[in-house]
This record gives C-alpha cells, structure tokens and sequence, in this order.
C-alpha cells in the first residue's frame, strides 16, 4: 500500500526511528541527569537569542505602553492627588488661621524663612556643657547671636565670637555665661534661665508663692531680645523656696538628644519690636 | 493563501506562545499554540513533513517546559502520526470533528507526556495538565478557523 509517495513500510520506518531517537534522547536526558546534552544545548543556543530577544522586546513595549499608552492609572492617581490637594489646602487654610490668631508666632514665621545647618565638629573639652564648634562660619553667614536650635526645635544656645570664615562657637544654654529670658508655658511666669555648665539650669527671679509644678514646660520669654519667644528650652525637675523668691531647677530639653547636627536661625532677633 | 501569508501566521503563533509560556503560569490556561500548528501541518502536508514537524516542536516544547528532553518530541510525534492517518478519515467541516481531533489528540500526546514524566521523576498524572490544556486548545482551535475569511486563509474549507 502506498500514500502520499511513501509505503506503509516506509511509514512505519519512519515513525518507529524518530519515536526511538526521542526514547534515546530521553534516556540519555536521564542517565546524564545533571548535564546537559550536546542537543540541549543545541537548542538552547537556537532558543535563547529569540527568547531574549522576546523578553526584551516584550519589557520594551511593556514599558512604551505604561509610560505613553496606559494613561488611565495616571488620570486616577491625578484625581486622587487632587483630592488630597485639595484637603491639604483646607487643613493649610485652617492652620494659617490658628497661626494667624498668634501674632507672635506670625513674627516667628518671619524668623524661621531660613536655617542654616550646621554640624558639631568639636566640644569643649573641659566643659562639654559650656560650648561645641561647629562647621559653619561667617562664609555661611553666620553672625554673632544668632539663635541655635536641635533638631527638634528646642534652644541650644547661640552663637559667640569667635566666628571664623569656616567655623563658629555656640555657647549653650548650660554655659555659666549670659541668660535665658525665660517663663512658664502654662501661666507665662517669667524669669531668667542661666546655666552653671552643668547639665541643670536654674530659672530665677521667680516670686516665691507662684505656682511651679515639676514637669512644667520652659519657654523663651522673648523679652531679653536676643532669643524669639516660645522656643522650648526645658523642663523644671526640682524646686527650692528661698524668702521672697523660689529657685526653679530646668533640664534643658536638648541634653540627651544628639546634638550633632544643629540649626541656627538665619534671621533677625530682634523681631519682637519690629 | 499563499504561503508567506501562513509563514506570517505562523510566526505570529510562535510569539504568542512565547508570551503564553512566559506569562501564563496556570496550568489550565496553557493553550498550546504550537499544537494547532502541527495539527494544521499533519492534516495538510505529507506526512514526513507532518512527523519532523511533530518532533521539532515536540523538541522546542520540551525546552521550554524545562523538562525531561525528548519527552515532548516523542508524544508529539506519535500525535502527529494519529492525527495524519485519521484525519482523512473525519470530516473536519464539522465543528465538532474538529474540536475533537484537536482535543483528543493534545489529550493523549499529554498523556503520553505525563506517563514518562512520572516514570521519571515520579510525577503524578494530572488532569490539570491532561484534561485543561486540550480543551482550551480545542475552543480556541475551532474558533479560529470558524470565521470563513480565516477558513479562506488557511485553505481548510
């Protein structure tokens, strides 16, 4: 019998010899479990380039269309962005109200338009609580008393000569040297802050039947002019009454607190009699 | 239909699997493109041409799988030899000849599959692998030379 130009006998040949290459491909695929086989490889080295080139093609266009095509998620993540710009107008509008509200910290605004960072290159070596040094000088325009917070926000101290084209001095709070014109966050009771470089002020002046509770916040007073009013300096830990006056005792709130990296206020100090 | 309309055709279908087995990861939905195309060559060309068909895609198969090699080129060839000697036989205007032939062949080529594999590696005869593939093929295969124009184009009235 004979189709197609080719007998049953010849088909069966055929047949049977591809089928029989496959089985002695397959068992040698399994003999040589973990190796590849001169075929494999083969067709691996025939199959790889279009596969890469597959892939890179279809990463290709992947990409064209998330970028220029897919614009949908776009358009949703606009409107959601929208959405929240808009709620983040509102609570803008309302925080500028409560700040408005506060005509000092309306002047403080003023002060706060420009820092200057700095980072803490040395300490003073006998009172590591009077001053450091730090890496910006009158280059960076760094003057004497500018004001030097953390961080945080919380006073530092200022800065004294002598300023150098590269390096400053601060003197902290803590120094022995100058004052704070300070008062009470909660019942504005105003005194002066000074240190004696060790790590507690003391806030005096304070009339003896006041009211002074420990944990009280410490406040800038702005009085003094030099410091801008309500920067936090401390709290007060131990009180002692003396006749007429008592003698809070504050920890400054940046003892503890990494004082590597500091801010100086770029900016006038003298806001409160603008 | 000439035959770079068909060689077009057909690289179109290489491609497509190419991303089918890229990312297709569910077993069930593995169509087998490569399968409608042996089919096409076993019922329409001779049948030398239908067997070293079988066997080079049977082989890419296997490549692609990362399986055993061989495995693929051997089930496939056998289908291919099925499916050349019965197909002059069935009347593939029917739809449901058509569908069949596909399915049933894919179905037993992956049988066929599945036996070597799991005598060795030990795998389990999956139905996943035997019963959803063929099927799936099998719609998508007689939905593509339902429309007449792609009857036209493929020369299969």
């Amino acid at each position: 019998m004979q189709q197609n130009g080719i007998s049953t006998e010849r088909k069966t040949f055929i047949l049977v010899g591809v089928l029989f290459l496959n089985l002695i491909l397959i068992s040698t695929n399994v003999v040589l479990e973990n190796r590849k086989s001169l075929l494999q490889n083969i067709l691996g080295s025939l199959a790889s380039p279009f596969q890469i080139g597959f892939q890179k093609t279809v990463d290709f266009f992947s990409y064209e269309l998330q970028h220029y095509v897919f614009l949908k998620n776009a358009y949703e993540r606009y409107a959601r962005m929208k959405d929240k710009q808009y709620q983040l107008k509102l609570e803008n509008y309302y925080l500028r109200r409560q700040i408005e509200n506060q005509a000092f910290l309306n002047k403080a605004k003023k002060l706060s338009k420009n820092f200057i960072e700095a980072d803490v290159v040395s300490v003073d070596r006998n009172f590591p609580l009077n001053s450091v040094i730090i890496d910006k000088g009158s280059r960076n325009g760094v003057k004497s008393e500018m004001i030097v917070l953390n961080t945080d926000s919380e006073l530092v101290g200022k800065i004294v000569e002598p300023i150098t084209p590269f390096t400053a001095k601060v003197r902290l709070i803590t120094s022995s040297v100058g004052g704070v014109g300070a008062y009470l966050s909660k019942n504005k009771l105003e005194g002066l802050l000074t240190g004696d470089n060790s790590s507690i002020c003391i806030f005096k002046y304070l009339i003896e039947n006041k009211p002074v509770l420990i944990g009280d916040q410490i406040v800038t007073s702005g009085t003094d002019e030099i410091f801008p009013p309500f920067i936090p300096i401390g709290k007060v830990v131990h009180i002692e009454k003396e006749y007429l006056i008592q003698n809070v005792y504050v920890k400054p709130d940046f003892l503890g607190k990494s004082i590597k990296k500091l801010l100086i206020i770029n900016g006038p100090n003298h806001f409160i009699n603008e | 239909m000439n035959r770079k309309s068909r060689f077009s055709l057909l690289i179109v279908m290489i491609v497509l699997q190419f991303f089918i087995n890229r990312y297709i990861t569910v077993m069930k939905l593995n169509i087998d493109l490569l399968f409608l195309v042996l089919i096409y060559v076993s019922v329409k060309s001779t049948f030398l041409k239908s067997i070293l068909t079988a066997t080079t895609i049977g082989l890419f198969t296997d490549f692609f799988s990362g399986n055993v090699l061989g495995v693929f080129g051997f089930s496939r060839t056998l289908a291919a030899f099925i499916i050349h000697e019965s197909s002059a036989y069935l009347d593939l205007r029917k739809k449901t000849f058509l569908f069949l032939l596909i399915s049933l062949s894919l179905a037993f080529s992956n049988l066929v599959a599945n036996l070597f594999f799991s005598f060795i590696q030990n795998y389990e005869i999956s139905l996943e692998f035997i019963l959803y593939p063929p099927l799936i093929t099998g719609i998508l295969g007689v939905l593509m030379t339902g429309p007449r124009a792609m009857k036209r184009y493929l020369d299969v009235y």
